[in-house]
């Protein structure tokens, strides 16, 4: 009989951003900006979209400001 | 008129001078592209006087990749193949990151036309041949020494007071043409601005002679083992020449990287202890600029004097030839009558157009091959880290976008159905006839092509059928069993058509000599 390699019931995103957290740990700051620099090159080249890449780029820096607007608060 | 030392000579006065003369057109610049316009309006039968305030052709190499493109005017200036067969023909570019070949490309992937992606051939030798051309054509009146120091506009005319040895004299017409490079005494003297980037870093531009055989290809290294942390370029030319540039970094001593053993040093780091002569050197730092419009009333700008990019790219000498293409068409119209002036302000509109394509291109290939320290830096060495692993990521390495025909925008009639490569606004593509090539047989009209069908005859216009052939399938039919295409006259596509009416195709006409189709 096969053996199963158990799945944990993760939900989709939880484990992406554990696999996010994961790659990013015991990484010096130079060495963290290195891997966001070449999965964001990796993920650009995927995705292929220059309007969809165009369109996270504005939902992520609207997300920035909106962080700093509450940090000054 | 040009003596055995390549050195022009001073042929006098002209007659007409003692009064005011006056011309049609004046152009200013004996360069590539003032001569190319001179040239291209003689195509047309206009007359033009051509002045230059040098005594010899350009002694440096200075521009030396000639794109398709260029080759295809040079044809049409009866240049073409001499240019080709003194030229080095070259289609092939290899990158290197540090000691390693990241990738190689080829330019024209695909066979059938007549002219190679690039050939590489000295300025001097491009305007040696224009020059040879333009001194036997009797719509051209060269005269060198000459020098504008002096310009007002009136409404219909241009009046210039030209210096000479033997003194100066007054010159009047109807149109002037500004292609006297990128410091343009013209524009200087109309007061016109010239706005735009300046790039901090500095680049070592060497040429040398030496006699070794590396094959006829581009390299080009991001961070050479044998030039620390910088870039590199190498480009061979005809006679044994080579070009080298060798970034230096931001704020270099001039004084210092000039100094001839630091130079021959530089140099042996690229090309190791083989004998070599020095050729030419200068240190340069980028400029993407232009002016805000081309058109000034009665004085239009073309070339270096209209816009100014980073050479790596080779967007400078053939951008301004595309400039001649787009514009001298429409000048010969209106000079003969045959046009509003109206339709200048779409050479303008194109070629505006043109050079912030060229000059969005060539910043981005000096942002990523010069990144600013931090975020840019960390950006552009995970590309190289990354394309050096993986083929994906191949396309986003620059080290310059080499120079292709501006698609321009067009209103022109289209059938999607036809091939992207020559929808309207873009240049026909070449493709091989039985006895010639296409190109060669469109003249100074618009041209009415026929594929799989009989070309309808419009006053003013020439019809060409041709038949169907693999490379008429791949770049003009696509799946269709026939087409109709409008060709202006420099060869851009106006509209197109798999069937259409007779009168669409009239009304198509028209609109070439209104607007920009």
């Amino acid at each position: 009989m096969k053996c199963h390699q158990p799945i944990h019931n993760l939900g989709q995103f939880d484990q992406i951003y554990n696999d996010l957290l994961e790659a990013y740990e015991g990484l010096s700051l130079d060495q963290q900006q290195q891997l966001s620099a070449a999965l964001l090159i990796c993920l650009c080249n995927r995705i292929a979209d220059p309007e969809e890449i165009r369109q996270s780029i504005d939902e992520a820096k609207a997300s920035l400001c909106y962080s700093n607007k509450l940090h000054i608060k | 008129m040009i003596n055995t030392k390549g050195l022009f000579e001073f042929s006098g006065l002209p007659r007409l001078a003692i009064r005011e003369a006056r011309e049609k057109v004046v152009i200013v610049g004996a360069g590539p592209v003032g001569l190319a316009a001179a040239l291209e309006l003689a195509n047309h039968g206009i007359r033009s006087v051509v002045v230059d305030k040098k005594n010899s052709i350009a002694r440096e190499s200075r521009a030396i990749c000639w794109s398709k493109r260029s080759l295809e005017i040079f044809d049409r200036l009866g240049i073409g193949d001499k240019a080709v067969d003194k030229g080095v023909t070259w289609k092939v570019g290899r990158t290197y990151y540090r000691d390693q070949e990241l990738f190689s490309f080829d330019l024209l992937p695909e066979e059938g036309h007549k002219y190679p992606a690039f050939v590489n051939l000295q300025q001097y030798y491009v305007e040696e041949y224009l020059l040879e051309k333009a001194a036997q054509n009797k719509f051209i009146d060269l005269r060198f020494f000459t020098s504008v120091i002096d310009i007002s506009q009136q409404l219909d005319t241009v009046k210039l007071e030209l210096e000479t040895p033997a003194g100066n004299y007054f010159l009047k017409s109807d149109w002037l043409i500004a292609c006297d490079g990128v410091r343009s005494p013209v524009r200087k003297m109309l007061n016109l601005e010239f706005e735009g980037e300046f790039f901090e870093e500095s680049f070592l531009i060497v040429d040398i002679e030496m006699k070794v055989d590396f094959p006829s290809e581009r390299r080009f290294w991001f961070e050479p083992v044998f030039h620390d942390g910088q870039s590199a370029l190498l480009h061979k030319q005809p006679d044994n020449m080579y070009r080298i540039d060798l970034q230096l970094g931001s704020n270099p001593d001039p004084e210092y990287e000039g100094k001839p053993e630091i130079v021959i040093s530089r140099i042996e780091n690229v090309v190791g202890s083989r004998d070599f002569h020095i050729n030419w050197v200068s240190i340069y730092k980028f400029q993407c600029r232009r002016m805000d419009k081309f058109l000034h009333n009665r004085v239009i700008f073309a070339g270096d004097s209209a816009h100014v990019v980073s050479p790596f790219g080779a967007r400078g000498g053939n951008g301004g030839l595309q400039d001649v293409d787009s514009l001298c068409w429409r000048l010969a119209a209106v000079i003969k009558g045959e046009a509003n002036s109206k339709i200048l302000s779409s050479y303008n509109s194109e070629r505006v157009f043109a050079a912030d394509e060229n000059i969005a291109n060539s910043t981005l290939t000096t942002k990523f091959m010069t990144p600013a320290d931090g975020w840019e830096r960390v950006m552009r060495d995970q590309v190289l880290q990354l394309a050096s692993k993986s083929n994906s990521v191949r396309s986003w390495v620059n080290s310059g976008r080499l120079s292709v025909p501006c698609v321009y925008p067009s209103h022109g009639s289209d059938d999607p159905d036809l091939p992207v490569v020559s929808r309207p606004g873009a240049v026909s593509p070449d493709v091989p006839q039985p006895q010639s090539w296409l190109l060669e047989n469109f003249g100074v009209r618009p041209t009415i092509l026929g594929i799989g069908c009989t070309p309808p005859q419009v006053a003013g216009c020439r019809s060409i059928e041709i038949e169907d052939s693999e490379y008429v399938r791949l770049r003009y039919l696509g799946n269709s069993n026939q087409a109709i295409y409008l060709l202006r006259p420099d060869q851009v596509v106006a509209a197109r058509w798999a069937t259409t009416k007779p009168n669409n195709l009239e009304r198509a006409v028209s609109n070439i000599w209104k607007t920009s189709q």
